[in-house]
């Protein structure tokens, strides 16, 4: 695939947008850290705990590391698809 | 002249995006939650243990890195080929070609697995029921039964059904049930006993280390590639850039707790049986192995065993069918790139089903299924998955750096280049680290790269430098003014593109506005929408025939080439973006699908169109002199009235307006419904005092009402042999559906020998007509009432 398939398959910017999008992610990166950090945690835990209460803490923990890493996920795309049509809106 | 000149003459074409963030994400889900769990859960077991709830959590963990991964390219390239054509992208030389060579194997191996888990399940299912085919059993009935499975889809697949839409959502539906009634029956099972968490400590929780955790990690790894489905489908999918990243973290939110919920209820809920050989339930389910989820649900779950029996052929024929679609596309992918010979590119003329991929692609998984064993199967998928989500994680970066910023991303990796480094990191371990599990796996994983070698170098790498000098070039854009009223011609057989450019024009000529044709390009769920466009050429004359005849008649037209795998949905995207008024459409007249009242096609559309829709049998000769328009509800006559105004000729044509009526109706009652019906028509009255008299410049036409007694079909078909065209349809109150359109409308269709048109106006952004109706209203002439 080339510059050119892109081009043909209508999923490059227009030309005089080119150079000018903003590459920075809009996933909130403290976030991110403290919920990864949970998957950590969560995951020591679960393999320290041996099969007793920590291991359910674990899971639990883990759980909510899910739902959390979802969030900020789901999140960081509409920030993201919000920026791009400004973006595409300004020409 | 009624339209303005398109600005080019080169028909416009596009791609129609079916599929919804809820159907893809149920792509992304069915993925996953297939075969996999169902057949590695129990060997999984075997290896890591209770500790196989952390073994599902980190693959979890590895899974997220890249799975970031394609969610961003995704967003940003949502086109089939998904893995395979961002390697292609983003590395060198023959990178794309080996990812496409181990693509194809994994989805091809993933099959063999599949299909080996559905002979296993079906072996546990006929046991059930005590019955015994040809005596055998085990391994060599699991082989046999997927033989047989493979050949089955490989003739679904050659036939063009496959599992997608609605049908595929329900099926994943139904799987998650199954897993969920396996949950919620294994969670009251341990919460009835106390003593449960002692089997996850017995007699570790962790009894073969890390080595143990890692080896089941790399076996399950399957079961949780899904999001490679998801891209592979993602030029079918509605706003790919805000969809595709979303469903990719929705399938993983959905799927990587209920893999941990699985993992505990299985080791925690199951009560040994006497006498049985294992001193702990992890060790007894690693010894049932391929079935050890349907024997833990006989374990503690009403009817446990053919409820997971019947979850387990579902899950593994749903994976089958998609691996066996996805090894074709693949392999077909290579083919038509030049990367392998052309007949794997070969598409059969009738089906448009790449037969020859399909049919190496089905042989290799049968070898894979009756030469290797399972567990080493499930291995070597997983290798090879591997394998190509590392060569993906080098190609983010490369991509993003060549192309960054000249595509628009709908999600960007945080800390990049970081995660995917990561993601290479942890798939490069996880895939050595399976040779310590099933040496023979990499043996065959290593025996199909060096092949693959040889066939680049020896071949592909040639045929990709020749490909690279056969340019193909078709620049194609058209105008479509969205403010003005417009009619849709969907066009298919040029024989009879005239007939509907007649009613087209007859309309136009009330209501000045665009003329657009569209023809629909279609291809079989099988293959990317995006195949479609190397027919655009082929079907050029057929819109530039129609648009010929336009020309001829003072219409300057747009025409619009779609690609899409159903008819309907590509001409109701179509009215959606260019807001089309009108659709004027043919039919050939005869119904044979029960289900559905004049066609599957029309059907959809004068349900979800939003847009008149005019369906057109017979060769309608207009202005036409008599016209017969059955109304139902006398309240809503005028609607079909004011349509029908367009269609008659001016000097001395006439409508006649019939309501059948039961037969025992009094004469007050008829006379009560032709007052109805007159009402209704004097409502135009009012609407058109208010239009400019420049509007009015029609010549009058006279109207007939006619009120008889009789059978609703009977009547309509003795009447119709006196006139020149029948209008047959409902308001926007009545729906077509439940009321003209259904069996009376069949039978009506069938019977009546004259051209006919069956309408479904909708109002609203209508104005068609009315300026035009008004002034002969007052020219109503009642029938005599029989």
């Amino acid at each position: 695939m080339s510059m050119k398939d892109l081009e043909e398959m209508g999923i490059l910017l227009p030309e005089n947008k080119w150079g000018q999008s903003d590459l920075h992610t809009s996933v909130d990166k403290i976030q991110l850290v403290a919920s990864g950090l949970l998957a950590l945690g969560a995951v020591i835990c679960g393999y320290v705990g041996n099969g007793g209460l920590l291991t359910w803490v674990g899971v639990g923990m883990f759980f909510i590391f899910v739902a959390w890493f979802t969030r900020i996920s789901l999140k960081a795309v509409e920030v993201q698809n919000d920026q791009v049509e400004d973006f595409l809106r300004g020409d | 002249m009624t339209a303005e000149a398109p600005e080019t003459q080169q028909p416009r074409t596009a791609l129609s995006r079916d599929l919804s963030l809820f159907d893809i994400t149920m792509v992304g889900v069915a993925g996953m939650i297939g075969a996999g769990i169902f057949v590695l859960t129990g060997m999984a077991a075997g290896t890591a243990g209770p500790a196989l709830i952390l073994a599902f959590a980190l693959n979890g963990i590895v899974t997220i890195f890249t799975a970031m991964v394609y969610a961003e390219l995704g967003s940003a390239i949502p086109e089939a080929g998904g893995g395979y054509l961002w390697v292609k992208e983003g590395l060198p030389g023959g990178n794309a070609f080996l990812a496409g060579w181990m693509s194809w194997f994994a989805h091809a191996v993933a099959g063999s697995l599949y299909a080996l888990g559905f002979g296993a399940y079906l072996e546990l299912v006929l046991n059930q029921f005590g019955i015994s085919l040809f005596g055998l059993q085990g391994d060599l009935l699991h082989k046999v039964l997927a033989v047989v499975i493979v050949f089955t889809f490989m003739y679904i697949n050659y036939r063009g059904a496959s599992e997608t839409g609605r049908a595929g959502n329900i099926v994943t539906l139904a799987k998650i049930a199954v897993i969920g009634a396996f949950i919620a029956f294994g969670l009251a099972a341990i919460f009835r006993n106390p003593e449960f968490l002692s089997k996850f400590s017995t007699p570790s929780f962790a009894p073969q280390g890390m080595a143990g955790i890692l080896s089941a990690m790399g076996l399950t790894f399957i079961a949780f590639e899904g999001y490679e489905i998801i891209v592979q489908a993602g030029e079918e999918v509605k706003n790919p850039r805000r969809n595709i990243p979303k469903a990719v973290f929705l399938a993983l939110a959905i799927v990587i707790p209920l893999y941990m919920l699985v993992a505990f209820v299985s080791i925690g809920a199951v009560t040994l049986p006497a006498g049985s050989a294992q001193a702990t339930t992890w060790q007894w389910l690693g010894n049932h192995a391929e079935v050890g989820l349907g024997e833990a649900a006989r374990n503690f779950m009403p009817f446990g065993a053919i409820i997971m029996s019947i979850g387990g052929l579902l899950s593994t024929m749903s994976a089958l069918n998609a691996t066996t679609y996805s090894s074709t596309r693949v392999s077909f992918a290579m083919g038509r790139d030049r990367n392998l010979p052309d007949m794997f590119g070969l598409v059969h003329a009738r089906t448009r089903i790449p037969h020859i991929a399909l049919l190496l692609s089905g042989l290799l998984m049968i070898t894979m299924a009756v030469g290797v064993p399972i567990k080493h199967v499930a291995c070597a998928t997983d290798i090879m998955f591997l394998l190509l989500f590392l060569q993906v994680n080098v190609a983010v970066i490369t991509i993003r750096k060549r192309y960054g910023d000249k595509l628009s991303y709908g999600y960007l990796t945080p800390f990049f280049p970081y995660v995917p480094i990561i993601g290479i990191i942890t798939k490069l371990f996880l895939a050595l680290f399976m040779f310590h599990y099933s040496p023979l796996a990499w043996y065959i994983t290593i025996g199909w790269l060096l092949a693959g070698a040889a066939i680049y170098w020896l071949y592909a790498a040639r045929r990709e430098r020749e490909k690279e000098v056969t340019p193909v070039v078709i620049e194609e854009r058209a105008h479509i003014d969205r403010e003005r009223f417009s009619v849709l011609v969907p066009v298919g057989d040029p024989a009879r593109s005239a007939n509907l450019l007649r009613v087209a024009h007859s309309i136009l000529q009330v209501e000045p506005g665009n003329l657009m044709f569209l023809h629909v390009i279609t291809v079989p769920d099988q293959l990317p929408v995006s195949i479609g466009r190397e027919f655009v050429n082929e079907v050029r004359p057929i819109i530039d025939q129609a648009a010929g005849q336009a020309e001829e008649m003072g219409l300057a037209a747009t025409r619009l080439v779609r690609v899409g795998h159903r008819t309907a949905d590509a001409i109701i995207d179509t009215v959606e973006e260019t807001q089309a008024n009108f659709v004027v459409m043919g039919w050939q007249g005869d119904v044979s699908d029960p289900r559905t009242v004049i066609g599957s096609n029309i059907d959809r559309i004068v349900k979800k169109a939003h847009a008149n829709v005019v369906v057109v049998r017979g060769d309608v000769q207009l202005p036409a002199q008599r016209i017969l328009v059955p109304v139902q509800h006398p309240q809503h006559g005028h609607l079909m009235s004011h349509f029908a105004v367009s269609l008659v000729r001016p000097d001395d044509g006439y409508i006649q307006l019939l309501h059948v009526v039961d037969p025992q109706l009094s004469a007050r009652q008829r006379a009560d419904r032709a007052a109805t019906l007159r009402d209704s028509l004097h409502r135009l009255h009012a609407q058109q005092a208010e239009t400019p008299p420049e509007q009015n410049q029609r010549p009058k036409r006279r109207f007939r009402i006619r009120i008889a007694g009789g059978d609703v079909v009977e009547e309509i078909v003795k009447r119709s042999e006196n006139f020149d065209l029948v209008l047959i349809g409902a308001s926007r109150e009545s729906w077509i559906r439940r009321t003209l359109w259904g069996d009376r409308t069949r039978q009506i269709a069938r019977r009546v020998k004259c051209p006919l048109m069956l309408v479904n106006l909708r109002g609203g952004r209508m104005q068609f007509g009315v300026s035009s109706f008004f002034q002969f209203f007052w020219d109503i002439q009642e029938g005599a009432e029989e």
